[in-house]
């Protein structure tokens, strides 16, 4: 209906561009490095490097499992957690998750290095935990705050616990664990890159190895990236939340 | 068609409905009140099973609730609640569908329906499209009742349903309500803590206190003889007048066996429509410092007296 997505479509048409500027970036490097160098230092021009292209498989690949993965998890344990039999699951996991934001992402990576060793599995394991926190909180805030009336008047209507939650608490709730959603995936993006210090690739390889050689224009063939990568899904995300389902009556 | 016998509620020490008995018949429309905490909300949620009883038994047209399952009992019986709760995220159209979705009417079916609803309500095809947000207060209760009723259930159990408006939208709503019911024959269980209300709408209240309910009885009964210091303070000291509220002019006219050749009334005497209470025509003769008023029906004009207002309450209120 025109009407109600009237909001979305500035963010699809953003994010589209930023798409388009992303695919540019990842296939002509070139031009950008030559317009970079105008006022940067030229160094390691001889060092061997992975195309743009193989990187951003890695990062795609990374962030897409992980997420994908932790939000299947999250979905799951933030509906098992807002059962009502279910208060000290909810208590447990709300405790675990303020805990485990404490603790930042470099640290949850350098603790599983020595368990999993080097490579894509401790990466895998680092941002699959980070990505479970934003939606499980969202997951449960969301269905707790669907107004108790509307839930009483559904229960007073006839609606069972399954058609309570499918067609009133979790559409309701939506708008929340759509923008959990898109936090967890925008901070997996730019964590992704820490998993380069440990020999998972993405596009955290070209920042680590510029950083170290102090190249600048080496640092942004990995950041410029990642930052259009993050701002594409960030759009995308919100041009959804604003997204209305058809009505059916 | 409600039969509530010697059920009991409690709530840890707490006994919020304590061995109540009701008999509500069909086509009435009953009403409980109490003060806040009284149990009468607890015992309405009782018969639909919101609440399982501890102990005693609900029959609704001679059956046990319990012989069903909840969901089942509950859409055979409208529900309305205080705060509405419409479904913010459904349209007008899909929140009245609600019920008759859960009975898997068919498409047709279900927007034949909704239209009729609406009519009835008094809103116009428009409102259809609307998302509960669009609503005024008022619109809002009128879609609530228009839900209740979408699958024509033969009771309707309602919260304070008109508790979240304002006085004028209130009275109005509560007028329209009392005629649609009249005409659809429901029976009504009508919880309230506003005694103008449960006078203007019911054909017998129940009142509550502490989880008893300490006299069941018609309006006009309650005030000739309360069961009791609490029922009668409860009531108040102007019951008498909410009573007169209950009377149209009209009706009280018939009453007053007015004579053949209608009253006519001098010239400056107040005037009010047929369709104004008596209370209001008390109010008036007080207000303006005369003995009578002259009344306007349709075609004639009539003059109704001071005396006339006891001669209202000795009728079958």
């Amino acid at each position: 209906m025109s009407r109600s997505n009237r909001g979305a479509w500035p963010y699809w048409t953003a994010a589209a561009v930023l798409a388009a500027l992303f695919l540019l970036v990842i296939f002509r490097w070139a031009w950008f490095e030559s317009l970079a160098l105008l006022v940067l230092p030229r160094k390691n021009i001889l060092l061997p490097r992975t195309p743009l292209y193989v990187l951003a498989a890695q990062h795609l690949v990374l962030v897409a499992a992980t997420s994908a993965l932790a939000m299947a998890l999250a979905f799951v344990l933030g509906i098992a957690a807002t059962r009502p039999a279910a208060r000290e699951l909810r208590a447990l996991l709300i405790r675990l998750s303020s805990l485990a934001e404490t603790f930042p992402s470099a640290a949850v990576l350098a603790l599983s290095v020595p368990l999993l060793g080097y490579g894509f599995k401790p990466t895998f394991l680092a941002l699959f935990l980070y990505a479970i926190l934003p939606v499980l909180r969202n997951t449960i805030v969301g269905i707790e705050g669907v107004a108790a009336a509307v839930v009483e008047a559904a229960l007073g209507m006839g609606f069972d616990r399954r058609s309570l939650l499918w067609q009133i608490q979790l559409p309701l709730a939506l708008p929340v664990i759509l923008a959990g959603v898109r936090i967890s995936v925008v901070i997996n993006i730019s964590a992704a890159t820490l998993g380069a210090a440990v020999g998972a690739g993405g596009f955290g390889v070209p920042i680590v190895s510029g950083l170290r050689s102090l190249d600048p224009v080496l640092i942004l063939r990995g950041s410029i990236p990642v930052a259009l990568l993050a701002l594409v899904a960030d759009t995308a995300f919100r041009a959804v939340e604003r997204s209305r389902l058809p009505r059916s009556c | 068609m409600i039969s509530v016998r010697g059920v009991s509620k409690r709530f840890g020490e707490l006994a919020a409905v304590d061995r109540a008995d009701l008999e509500v018949r069909d086509g009435e429309l009953a009403v409980l009140i109490g003060p806040s905490g009284c149990g009468k909300s607890t015992l309405l949620r009782l018969i639909n099973r919101l609440v399982e009883a501890d102990e005693g038994q609900v029959l609704i047209a001679g059956s046990d609730t319990r012989s069903a399952r909840p969901e089942t009992l509950r859409r055979s019986i409208g529900y309305v609640i205080q705060s509405v709760g419409l479904f913010p995220h459904l349209t007008v159209c899909e929140n009245i569908a609600t019920v008759p979705r859960l009975h898997h009417w068919d498409r047709a079916r279900i927007a034949a329906r909704v239209d009729e609803l609406l009519a009835m309500m008094g809103l116009d095809a428009a409102y259809r499209d609307k998302l509960p947000a669009e609503l005024s207060g008022g619109e809002a209760q009128r879609v609530g009742v228009a839900r209740a009723l979408a699958a024509d259930p033969r009771l309707l159990l309602m919260d304070e349903p008109f508790g979240s408006v304002d006085p004028l939208t209130r009275v109005r709503l509560q007028t329209e309500f009392r005629r649609i019911q009249r005409r659809l024959g429901k029976t009504v269980l009508f919880v309230t803590h506003d005694v103008e209300e449960a006078v203007r709408l019911a054909d017998s209240i129940a009142v509550m206190k502490a989880g008893r309910i300490l006299q069941h009885a018609s309006p006009g009964e309650l005030s000739r003889s309360p069961a009791g210091p609490f029922v009668n303070d409860f009531l108040g000291s102007d019951y008498g007048l909410q009573l007169l509220g209950r009377f149209r002019l009209r009706e009280a006219l018939e009453l007053s066996a007015a004579p053949a050749a209608p009253r006519v009334a001098p010239p400056g005497t107040p005037l009010l429509s047929a369709e104004a209470t008596v209370k209001d025509a008390l109010s008036l003769m007080i207000a303006s410092g005369t003995d009578r008023i002259a009344v306007r029906d349709a075609e004639r004009l009539a003059e109704f007296r001071l005396a006339d207002v006891l001669r209202v309450l000795g009728g079958p209120a």
